[in-house]
């Protein structure tokens, strides 16, 4: 393990009579190398900290004159979203834009975390494993790809698909409403899953409750929700869009969580001659619903902030209680649009929303880490209990959740006797499975057909010259023209992320582990910083951008890679954090512990303990947080713009290639830039793969290195 | 596994030096100008000939760049406003802004009906864009439809998500043409306040375009590259004006002491209804005088131009320079913005018709070409 040269000065015999301190005492030159390595690890989280404080003070400031001009109130409440009227200043208020990011993110939710849940189930437990694996494989794949080419399929593929559901809804929506109240009443009879049951009931009293009211005439509003006439943006189309852009996201973090529950757990459970379902129903669910409300909350982080998507399906209309079959607008999306060409008041009241949004993924984390924790909190009760006494195991079940109460049931009939699983039993394992079938193929029919779309137009265009050659001009002429410079661009922006990113983020997460073993004060500090970042994590990207703006833009009255290239940086560092935090935690005390108690400096511990075991760790979550940095869209639209040509230099405009897309699909639209759009987006992809698959062979080689 | 750690902290230090080696290598540029969408295919062919990038972010977009100073040169079909006027004014230096027109361009108006091709008028699209109108069958459209079934549905307005010149240029025209419609929505802006009760939002011109697609009984305002580019070239609207032409008419006249019919040539005022194409755009511009230190006035000309034969919705788009770079912090932005001009006011109006846009009128080129001489 490590090597203790620090730890020679320690190396005397044992019992002189000197005080214990003393002899402990190390040179010199070891405690100031730890001092340095402690002011620098403390140094770069107090960067990172700073730097953030300062881009959301210097934010914060520029929306002065929002306050002055409506008051917080009278912002906060305003429906309107009119910036030159006829007569008087704009109009501007925060209300629609509000309405409209709960109202899309609750749709999207609700599509997306059934399915996900589904998905993760049946690629864990259900499918056959050859299929497991590649239904997965299939999953990872569009977890890679950016919001604009969703955005854009959305507009061209999914638009003309579903407005004709949308307006069956529209033309029977008590019958629709009818229909679903059904469907959840009896997905709640037949318990699909602890986890959804209480909020199925809720959900189904409160439609009960509607419906009643629509019935007896004293409520006209909710059918007003889903009236027509169904226009082509709207928040129910905006929400199913969402719903599949964060699909991938939620069900592979949900499978990782899912892939944890011990495997002796889930072979007690079927040895107790519980069906598949049940198995699922009592150990696997209850073990991971800490796991899938952090799935949920960094789904619902992603919807919140998701800008150029919902910019081109919701039709941008300042809509409050409206229809959901009809426009809206939400706060991301009119940041993504407004900015870059918003006057004085208008660029204050966006700003003023940017951190209304931020404020609101601030709560809704908050709300998940209280939630994680009291689950986390039975649930590890339950796991220290489980494996030594059955009866404390019922007590903690018992005095859980209350949905857990059907398992001392199971337990007693399974262990009575292996009895014929009959009856209601087999039924509701039936239907249970077949609803798990039904998420599968429904979540993974648009994610496939996306797939397919990417791969078979895009290699439409591929050729040696479409990587070398710059972007064309003309979009009715692109053949011959290539992404060369977008390629280059997304390469050095990604690079200039990294370089800030990594070393920042790597340094901080050793920062927060430090603080947590010296106990006390400091640990209330690195659980400070730990939240700091989750808030970051669950921050925006947009905003991200925009306060490279106001700070590096502006100032520098230059847009820049270095500013493109800080935007991504401030969307990567928490992702590395993050990742570096959690293997860190990993690496067994012991070995920390062996290594400080043989002397060696904390310096040293870090570099030739802590580091290498955590480092395919840390490998693996750069790389993903750079994959996710690669694919990001809108806040590069305000700080590296774009560049026609080659260019390498750090303060001038770059292309990258989410921006060559966002241009040719957004900008101007002919067959021909599509088909360039789909070549790009099939590259940007691969690349985004290359860099995953490279992280993985990273993790394993090290892994395999240490072995050998 | 401490030599797996250097040898990644080597790896990454090779980055880092990397990225900082390809940043010394810095390429040679000819300017970075940024806003307009309306000429942006224009611009960016231009700009691949000399070596300049140009993004394409909206009118409203390069204002904000001009006045920020992030970029060498910036487009923009709108007149800026007075606020935007002052806040230049009062972030660089006092200076003022000059306007360069470029090409002349035409605003379309398709529409998505089960008629087909419909004919339109300036005071019914201020109707309609304002909410006086709101069904395809009122009979102020079906007057100028005859033998064309109107549906009675209502219409959906598309309009702009994001600040626009087209927007700008199209009130602009509703302004000069319907009384109705200065009243209800007001001056000429990027950012109209639209009273239309059934309205959809898109991104940028093909975002529009897709949304006349997407929805039935549609209409909306779009350049006509992008029109054509949508597959909406057949559902453009033909648009009418008022034209003094010379016309036949039978005419019953006493002839000693006999009524005879008799065909005679009078001047009339009719309306004429025409399609927007290189020609007609072309037509628009032979303004009697203009004037470029007054380039609201031009684009008031343009639009509903006396011309005969001019389509209604002619625009002109401009590029925006600084009364003094020196002044105004931007000395650097000079020899670029003057390479880019000579360029728009010499080889480049040649090939501007093959994006749907009409040169500059001679007159006005040649005084533009001086004044862009005389920059500094």
């Amino acid at each position: 393990m490590a090597r203790s040269d620090g730890a020679a000065g320690v190396a005397t015999p044992p019992g002189v009579a000197t005080p214990l301190r003393s002899r402990l005492r190390r040179p010199f030159g070891s405690r100031l190398a730890d001092t340095v390595y402690l002011t620098l690890a403390g140094a770069s989280a107090a960067a990172a900290i700073a730097l953030v404080a300062y881009l959301i003070f210097s934010t914060a400031r520029e929306t002065s004159p929002v306050w002055e001009t409506f008051g917080v109130w009278g912002f906060l409440t305003g429906r309107e979203w009119v910036i030159s009227p006829p007569t008087g200043g704009p109009r501007l208020g925060a209300l629609p834009f509000i309405y409209g990011t709960l109202a899309t993110s609750a749709i999207a939710m609700a599509i997306a975390l059934p399915l996900s849940v589904g998905i993760a189930l049946a690629t864990t437990v259900f499918l056959p494993r050859p299929l497991r694996r590649a239904v997965a494989g299939v999953i990872d794949v569009l977890a890679a790809v950016p919001s604009v080419v969703f955005g854009f399929w959305a507009v061209v593929v999914l638009v003309p698909w579903a407005n004709p559901g949308l307006e069956w809804i529209a033309e029977h929506n008590l019958r629709f409403l009818a229909f679903l109240t059904a469907v959840l009443l009896l997905a709640t009879l037949l318990s699909v899953g602890p986890l959804l049951r209480p909020l199925l009931a809720l959900t189904v009293a409160g439609l009960v409750l509607v419906m009643f009211l629509i019935l007896t005439g004293a409520l006209h509003a909710p059918v007003g929700l889903l009236e027509g006439p169904v226009l082509s943006g709207s928040y129910m189309l905006a929400g199913i869009v969402l719903a599949v852009m964060i699909l991938p996201i939620t069900t592979a973090i949900i499978r990782e969580v899912f892939a944890t529950v011990p495997t002796d757990q889930q072979e007690a459970a079927l040895a107790l001659g519980a069906t598949r379902w049940e198995m699922v129903q009592h150990s696997m669910i209850p073990w991971s619903r800490s796991g899938i409300v952090g799935a949920s909350a960094l789904g619902l982080g992603r919807a919140m902030g998701e800008t150029i998507a919902l910019a081109l399906v919701l039709g941008s209309v300042p809509n409050v209680f409206g229809s959901l079959l009809g426009p809206g607008a939400t706060a991301a999306g009119v940041i993504a649009l407004q900015t870059g060409e918003a006057g004085q008041l208008q660029l204050a009241a966006l700003t003023a929303l940017a951190i209304v949004l931020f404020v609101m993924t601030m709560i809704i984390n908050g709300l998940a880490r209280i939630l994680v924790r009291r689950n986390a909190g039975t649930s590890r009760r339950r796991r220290s209990a489980a494996p030594t006494d059955p009866d404390a195991e019922a007590a903690a079940r018992a005095d859980g959740a209350a949905e857990t109460a059907p398992a001392p049931a199971l337990v007693r009939e399974g262990a009575g006797s292996l009895a014929p699983v009959a009856g209601i039993r087999r039924l509701r394992s039936g239907v249970s499975e077949t609803l798990i079938a039904a998420a599968v193929l429904i979540g993974m029919l648009p994610l496939a057909v996306l797939l397919v779309e990417v791969v078979r137009n895009g290699t439409r265009v591929l050729g040696a010259s479409f990587f070398t050659e710059v972007q064309p001009t003309d979009p009715n002429a692109v053949a011959g023209f290539g992404i060369g410079n977008a390629l280059v661009g997304t390469a050095i922006l990604t690079g200039v992320a990294v370089a800030i990113a990594a070393p920042l983020g790597i340094l901080t997460s050793l920062c927060i582990n430090e603080l947590n073993g010296m106990g006390g004060w400091p640990r209330r500090v690195g659980d400070a910083i730990g939240y700091f970042v989750d808030v970051m994590l669950g921050m925006p990207s947009i905003v991200a951008g925009l306060a490279a703006y106001l700070a590096i833009v502006i100032r520098a009255q230059q847009f820049s890679a270095f500013a493109g290239g800080l935007a991504l940086a401030i969307v990567m560092f928490p992702i590395v954090v993050r990742a570096a935090d959690e293997v860190l935690r990993l690496v067994p005390g012991q070995q920390r512990e062996a290594a400080l108690a043989l002397g060696a400096p904390r310096w040293r511990t870090a570099w030739s303990v802590m580091l290498p075991a955590a480092l395919p760790g840390i490998i693996t979550g750069t790389m993903l947080a750079l994959a996710r940095a690669a694919g990001e869209t809108a806040p590069l639209l305000f700080t590296s713009l774009g560049n026609q040509f080659y260019s390498t230099d750090l303060f001038e405009p770059i292309a990258a290639l989410p921006l060559l897309i966002f241009k040719f699909t957004i900008d101007v639209r002919t067959d021909q830039s599509v088909d360039f759009a789909w070549g790009a987006t099939l590259v940007l992809i691969a690349f985004i793969l290359l860099l995953n698959l490279m992280a993985r062979l990273t993790a394993r080689l090290i892994q395999g290195g240490r072995r050998g | 596994m401490v030599d797996s750690v250097k040898r990644s902290t080597l790896a990454s230090a090779a980055l880092t030096g990397a990225v900082m080696m390809v940043a010394a290598a810095s390429a040679a540029g000819a300017g970075t100008g940024s806003g307009a969408s309306f000429p942006a295919l224009v611009y960016t062919d231009w700009c691949q000939n000399i070596g300049c990038s140009y993004t394409s972010k909206g009118s409203s977009g390069g204002i904000q760049d001009f006045i920020a100073g992030t970029v060498d040169f910036a487009g923009s079909d709108a007149i800026m406003s007075s606020d935007q006027v002052s806040d230049l004014a009062a972030k660089r230096g006092g200076v003022s802004p000059l306007y360069f027109p470029t090409v002349l361009g035409a605003i379309t108006v398709p529409t998505n009906t089960s008629a087909g091709r419909l004919r339109l008028d300036g005071k019914v699209l201020g109707e309609i864009f304002s909410g006086g109108i709101t069904k395809w069958n009122d009979s102020r459209i079906t007057r100028l439809n005859r033998g064309k079934s109107l549906p009675n549905a209502d219409i959906t307005v598309c309009v702009r998500s994001d600040g626009s010149g087209t927007s700008y240029g199209f009130t602009n025209y509703l302004n000069k043409v319907s009384l109705n419609f200065r009243k209800k929505v007001g001056a000429a802006s990027q950012t109209p306040a639209w009273t239309a009760p059934r309205i959809v939002r898109g991104a940028k011109n093909p975002g529009v375009a897709q949304c006349i697609k997407d929805n039935s009984n549609s209409i909306g305002y779009v350049d006509l590259g992008d029109a054509q580019n949508a597959g909406l070239a057949s559902n453009i609207a033909a648009i009418g004006k008022y034209e003094r032409r010379t016309v036949r008419i039978k005419k019953r006249v006493k002839v000693r002491g006999k009524v005879v019919v008799k065909r005679v040539r009078v001047k009339r005022t009719k309306l004429v209804f025409s399609l927007p194409s290189v020609k007609t755009i072309s037509a628009a511009g032979t303004l009697r005088s203009y004037n470029l230190s007054n380039p609201a006035k031009i684009q008031r000309d343009l639009v509903n131009s006396t011309a005969t034969g001019a389509y209604p919705i002619t625009i002109t788009t401009f590029v925006l320079a600084y009364s003094s770079f020196a002044k105004a912090g931007k000395s650097g932005s000079i020899a670029d913005t003057k390479a880019f001009l000579n360029y728009a006011y010499g080889a480049g109006q040649r090939n501007v018709t093959k994006f749907a846009f009409a040169p500059l009128p001679k007159g006005m080129l040649a005084a533009a070409k001086t004044r862009a001489a005389a920059l500094k």
